[in-house]
């Protein structure tokens, strides 16, 4: 029984249709060849194809002549001709310079001009000792106009020229230079030789940037050098004294959305990016997800105040917490009912583990959306990378992720949402670019002021009294929360692998209005040293960073400090961090 | 008489004896010829090529496109040593595999230049779509010829069906150049295997709207269309560079290494390699490696030709089709005959993928094509011409 059979008696009048067709044609195919002389057939037809072929290549011949000879396009192309479109100046803010365009010369020799070219091999070679002797006596005895050497500093030209040699010219190169060398590398980015933005706002706002550089003005970024270097500076010693594997730091204006300061370790030289490892390259503020731990507890209080699930006053007891056959654990295990400001101060897992799932999936995840958790932090980089969220919320992930587990997200998704908890409870897209002054600011509201106002209190009680002490700064009302998450490798926690991040806000008192800052400080697994008094944890690590930073860059912004009254200097509690689920 | 001693006599029937014995050398010279060009090119290409993408080491391109030729070499021989049915055997292989991962790239590939189809295989990327067409090619004159013997062998919707999948997943890339390659080796085959001539015209029917479809749908299609059309002066970078630089290689060229377009062109290594040796070397030698690739089409298609079983014929014609096309196509774009399509110059471009899929292709085409008894219809060397 052949195909067709089976074929033909397919059970749906529309399939036997179908299949009598397409039968039709298969026979008509056959008959065709059958006609035709079978095997002259198909040689006359690959002959068809091979003349088509034949003619094909002919007709390249006669274009490639006409291209190479008759085209009528015999301009020598030197590099400053080719060079791409003159890219515009990066400046600070404050119109510090951050990137630019320098000229440099190309140096071309014209054997029809050289007198001796003995001598002019010689005073070249010693004036360009960079120059490739066997390339430039081959040059030097050409028939044509060659290209020796590219990107001559002024200098440069200028002792070549003074030796007077007849036949060597010098055309200009555009070369894209960072003066400020590896700071803000990875904000900045860099381009290809060709001028063409490869990474960081040098790719992001690539167009922009050309735009700009064929009507001569510079591009604004939002950082602040000033900021920016005492940032790079604190997060840089801080990693190298805690034997840390990198850092991220990040500063913004919480109201504003604008990215005062960005740091990622270890960093590169834009000016020789090919030289660094992609792991040196890669931005980890941007690109690097993490799951934060206790951070995030100001989002998950945040939304049990604002949705009335919770007050201040609420009070929860910490004793257990068991959810199906999962124990959850403080560190620090109290059996007792703690206030709602004590569970965020001693950072218990229990305690916030029970607002959420008192509040429930329902209420707190349209909540963690709303912060921008599930989504790419908004901002120009195209580095800014997509986290990694569960997409399913059972009560144990819900519990999971209430202290920052089970969903890791990118320090500039943190920094995006904590601005939001500061600022009054608005949701204000991050930028790189200076904002233009009086331009509105479009945010979404996510929580109310005075959720916002109760949370900022918080905040500050926890360096007071909590886990943040080692952040305050006299005078600058600093508030903040740490996270100290153990790294999931293989599937379980890795006890001595610590993600310890700290974010902070200052100042936090005053009218809802007030300007605030954001300060955001991330080491990625520090070793407990005696710098660290043998601590991992983030009020060991990541939170004096923080208070360092703020304490030097709080007059750059304009923060005034004012005389702290007795009663609010700071009182260590005992260490009580350390998440993770074991 | 002398003692001459050939390394292998021709009554040697050691398998590489039988092979050197019945293989085209006047093909297999040719493909040596542009191996030997491309990996002489990549000379020139190569510091460029890594000073643009800031790799350290200056000839890192040379040594990995060594390492392709030597390893399109090996499966150019390997492959040519195989008798029809082990064709048939390989190319079917070689398509679930390669279909296998064209499913499975949109979950495990990695994205380079705005199109996912690359699979990462340690330090190398590897390209599925390069090494399904000549697969398609071999399956689809296999069917065709099984069809037109009328023993129930639905031969033609078979090869529409192996056809129609692999452009599905070239779309869905979307990687429109490969697509449009294929399609015209496929029409090419479907016609040589002896598609009825009042067919061709409704198949142009369809086709015709297909290609204006094609432009509407795909935004990056209708733009470079649309550039190639209007000659935009700001945004023909690449192709003016390289129409100034075959200007400038002139009748013999700049010389070894003194390209000056090479430092200023994206892709200089890959899709624009031709402008590269046309520079450096002149028309003397773009002739003459147009000329190689003519040998080898023509060569080929002239012995496919004179072949006796429909499968062999159909087969082996197609493959050469292939080859001729992507070469045809590459130089056309270098010479702004054509709109950019991202085509590589078989052999000769920079790229692992391509260099090992076009090993695949003229190893296939050379097996069929190799001397066995009964397997042409008039004895090599002899009348039909």
């Amino acid at each position: 029984m052949s195909l067709f059979d089976i074929r033909i008696q397919a059970p749906i009048p529309s399939l036997r249709w179908l299949a009598e067709r397409v039968w039709s044609v298969e026979h008509a195919f056959e008959r065709a060849k059958a006609q035709a002389r079978p095997e002259e057939d198909t040689r006359v037809r690959i002959f068809m194809v091979l003349c088509v072929f034949g003619l094909a290549f002919g007709l390249l011949t006669l274009g490639a002549t006409r291209a190479a000879l008759f085209s009528g396009k015999q301009t020598v192309s030197g590099p400053a001709a080719a060079a791409a479109a003159s890219r515009a100046d990066l400046v600070d803010r404050n119109g510090e310079l951050i990137a630019t365009n320098l000229v440099h010369y190309g140096l071309y020799v014209d054997p029809d001009e050289v007198w001796d070219v003995d001598q002019t091999r010689q005073a070249l070679l010693a004036a360009a000792p960079q120059l490739n002797a066997q390339r430039l006596q081959k040059a030097l005895t050409a028939d044509h106009v060659s290209y020796l050497l590219g990107g001559l500093t002024p200098q440069d030209k200028d002792r070549i020229h003074a030796l007077g040699l007849p036949g060597i010219s010098f055309a200009e190169e555009d070369k894209r230079v960072y003066p400020l060398g590896v700071s803000a590398s990875h904000l900045v980015g860099f381009v290809d030789s060709g001028g063409q933005g490869i990474a960081g706002m040098e790719r992001a706002l690539d167009a922009t940037i050309r735009q700009a550089g064929r009507s001569g003005q510079p591009v604004a970024l939002a950082i602040d050098l000033r900021v920016q270097g005492a940032l790079e500076d604190e997060l840089s010693s801080a990693i190298v004294k805690l034997g840390a594997k990198g850092g991220v730091g990040i500063v913004t204006d919480t109201q504003t959305g604008e990215v005062l300061g960005m740091a990622s370790y270890p960093d590169f030289d834009p000016a020789a990016p090919g030289r660094a490892s992609d792991d040196a390259k890669l931005n980890r503020a941007a690109s690097s997800v993490f799951e934060m731990g206790s951070t995030f507890k100001v989002f998950t209080l945040s939304a049990a105040l604002d949705s009335g699930t919770a007050t201040l006053d609420s009070r929860v007891d910490v004793s257990s917490l068991r959810i199906g056959d999962r124990q959850i654990h403080d560190d620090e295990k109290s059996n007792r009912v703690m206030t709602l400001s004590e569970v965020f101060i001693h950072s218990s897992n229990i305690g916030t583990s029970k607002l959420a799932l008192q509040m429930g999936g329902d209420r707190l995840v349209p909540y963690f959306d709303a912060f921008g958790l599930f989504r790419p932090a908004p901002i120009e980089l195209r580095e800014s990378a997509r986290p990694l969220a569960p997409r399913k919320w059972s009560e144990t992930t819900v519990a999971s992720a209430s202290f920052g587990h089970a969903i890791s997200v990118t320090p500039l998704q943190v920094a995006a949402g904590v601005g939001a908890v500061a600022n009054g409870g608005v949701y204000v897209p991050l930028t790189l670019k200076k904002r233009v002054p009086g331009q509105p600011i479009v945010g979404r509201r996510v929580i109310k002021p005075e959720t916002s106002e109760a949370m900022l209190g918080l905040m500050r009680l926890n360096v007071m009294k909590g886990t943040g002490t080692k952040a305050n700064v006299p005078g600058l009302r600093v508030g903040g929360k740490t996270g100290s998450a153990e790294k999931a490798i293989g599937g379980h926690y890795e006890r001595h692998k610590v993600v310890a991040s700290f974010a902070s806000v200052f100042p936090t008192d005053g009218p809802v209005n007030q300007k605030r800052y954001l300060v955001l400080i991330l080491v990625d697994e520090p070793v407990g040293n005696a710098f660290s008094m043998g601590q991992r944890t983030a009020a060991w690590t990541a939170a004096p960073v923080a208070g360092r930073v703020i304490d030097r860059i709080a007059p750059f912004l304009g923060v005034r400090r004012v005389t702290d009254l007795p009663n609010l200097t700071p009182t260590p509690v005992p260490e009580v961090e350390t998440e993770g689920e074991q | 008489m002398t003692a001459y001693a050939h390394p292998f006599a021709r009554t040697d029937r050691s398998a590489f004896g039988q092979w050197w014995w019945t293989v085209d050398k006047l093909l297999l010279a040719g493909v040596a010829a542009l191996i030997l060009v491309g990996v002489m090119m990549s000379f020139a290409s190569s510091p460029a090529a890594a000073a643009r993408l800031g790799v350290d080491d200056q000839f890192h391109f040379t040594i990995r496109q060594s390492i392709f030729a030597a390893g399109a070499a090996v499966i150019l021989i390997a492959t040519s040593m195989l008798s029809p049915r082990g064709v048939r055997r390989i190319a079917l292989a070689v398509y679930l595999l390669s279909v296998l991962v064209l499913i499975a790239l949109p979950f495990v590939g990695h994205s380079a230049k705005g199109a996912q189809r690359w699979l990462q295989l340690g330090g190398f990327s590897l390209q599925p779509s390069e090494f399904v067409k000549p697969a398609v090619i071999v399956l689809a004159a296999w069917m065709f010829s099984e069809g037109q013997k009328g023993q129930g062998v639905p031969g033609m919707s078979i090869a529409f069906g192996l056809y129609g999948l692999v452009v599905g997943l070239f779309l869905i890339q979307p990687d429109i150049g490969q697509t449009v390659l294929l399609t015209i080796a496929f029409g090419a085959t479907f016609f040589m295997a002896g598609v009825p001539f009042k067919w061709i015209l409704g198949l142009a029917g369809v086709a015709i709207p297909g290609l204006v479809s094609t432009y509407f749908l795909f935004g990056h299609v209708a733009a470079r269309v649309q550039k190639f059309l209007s000659h935009d002066k700001a945004d023909t970078h690449q192709i003016d560079r390289a129409s100034e630089a075959i200007a400038n290689g002139a009748l013999f060229g700049r010389g070894p290494g003194e390209s000056v377009m090479k430092n200023h062109v994206p892709d200089l290594h890959t899709d624009f390699i031709y402008s590269v040796g046309a520079e450096e070397f002149g028309l003397v030698f773009s002739v003459a490696l147009i000329g190689v690739f003519a040998l080898v089409a023509i060569r080929g298609l002239h012995k496919a030709m004179r072949l006796t079983d429909p499968f062999e014929q159909v087969a082996s014609a197609g493959l050469f089709v292939l080859f001729a096309m992507q070469s045809v196509i590459n130089v056309a774009v270098n010479l702004n005959l054509m709109p950019t399509k991202g085509m590589t110059l078989p052999f000769i471009s920079y790229g692992g993928s391509s260099m090992l899929a076009m090993g695949l292709t003229l190893g296939l085409a050379l097996a069929l094509t190799r001397k066995r008894p009964g397997a042409y219809a008039t004895p090599e060397g002899a009348a039909f011409r």
